[in-house]
């Protein structure tokens, strides 16, 4: 098993790899962003590691509670507190 | 009056927010109640017309860390660019392992809600708030209260630090087994 980024990650993608989440993460400047498509299109290692960090994000926004309507039971305890701090509607 | 106008309608946003950072209805519950009540005492450095929704997402949040101190210290570790690259590590070793599709995979769910509630503050809350919540760095950086930079080299370690525990997961259960070896050994 790879235990040092030199053994697991070839030295021309160290870099590489640390710009695929700024640009996943709508971080990267333009004039960066051309060269490292150029490199993923060019480096299969890289192009994998960028899939593998696209189904990471996607796995963890499956878990995001869906939208709707909190508990009934919230309202009421929010508007019994308020209450008791003097709130008034 | 205004707080009923402004405030109030955001609770049922507020609630998902809470619910995203406790993992647990009964907690997510105290945290909303405590967040009104400090939107409504501190309702007068509110400013009108100002986003309403993030400045009680801004408390909800600081409520949920003071309930977390008082139950576990936080943790407190540097995180530096370095975890970048070590990303690449986890990466190498989900290949040698066959696991490098896990995450389109497997359902991985449960074990993404469970290696959340190991992974430590600062790096905690970042992560929910970006990768699962889906905010941009810098409704990151206005929630947390803190720099951009700092909300990036926050995730870079909490995103290896889940990977290494979502990885060893599906070690553990076998994932990293194909149908195909599965077969090729029963039939052995």
């Amino acid at each position: 098993m790879p235990e040092t980024i030199s053994e697991a990650v070839p030295a021309a993608c160290v870099e590489v790899i640390r710009q695929v989440w700024d640009h996943l993460d709508d971080q990267l400047h333009s004039d960066e962003l051309s060269a490292l498509r150029l490199h993923l299109v060019e480096c299969p290692h890289c192009a994998g590691f960028e899939r593998f960090q696209i189904d990471y994000r996607d796995a963890m926004r499956s878990i995001r509670p869906r939208p709707g309507v909190a508990p009934w039971h919230i309202r009421a305890r929010v508007l019994d507190a308020l209450a008791d701090a003097g709130f008034c509607p | 009056m205004a707080f009923e106008r402004e405030a109030l309608p955001w609770i049922d946003d507020v609630y998902r927010f809470a619910l995203s950072l406790t993992r647990d209805e009964s907690d997510a519950d105290d945290v909303v109640q405590d967040t009104y009540l400090r939107a409504y005492r501190s309702w007068h450095t509110y400013l009108p017309g100002s986003d309403c929704r993030r400045w009680l997402f801004t408390i909800c949040r600081n409520v949920f860390l003071r309930s977390r101190e008082r139950a576990r210290p936080t943790v407190e570790l540097e995180a530096t660019d370095a975890d970048a690259a070590a990303g690449g590590v986890v990466y190498a070793t989900a290949v040698r392992e066959g696991l490098e599709d896990m995450f389109s995979r497997l359902d991985l769910g449960p074990a993404i809600n469970d290696a959340l509630t190991r992974i430590p503050e600062p790096f905690r809350s970042t992560l929910i708030i970006v990768d699962v919540e889906d905010q941009s760095y810098e409704a990151a950086a206005e929630l947390l209260g803190v720099p951009i930079g700092t909300v990036r080299s926050r995730l870079f370690r909490g995103r290896r630090l889940m990977q290494e525990q979502l990885l060893d997961y599906a070690k553990d259960a076998g994932f990293n087994i194909r149908p195909a070896l599965v077969e090729q050994r029963r039939n052995a």
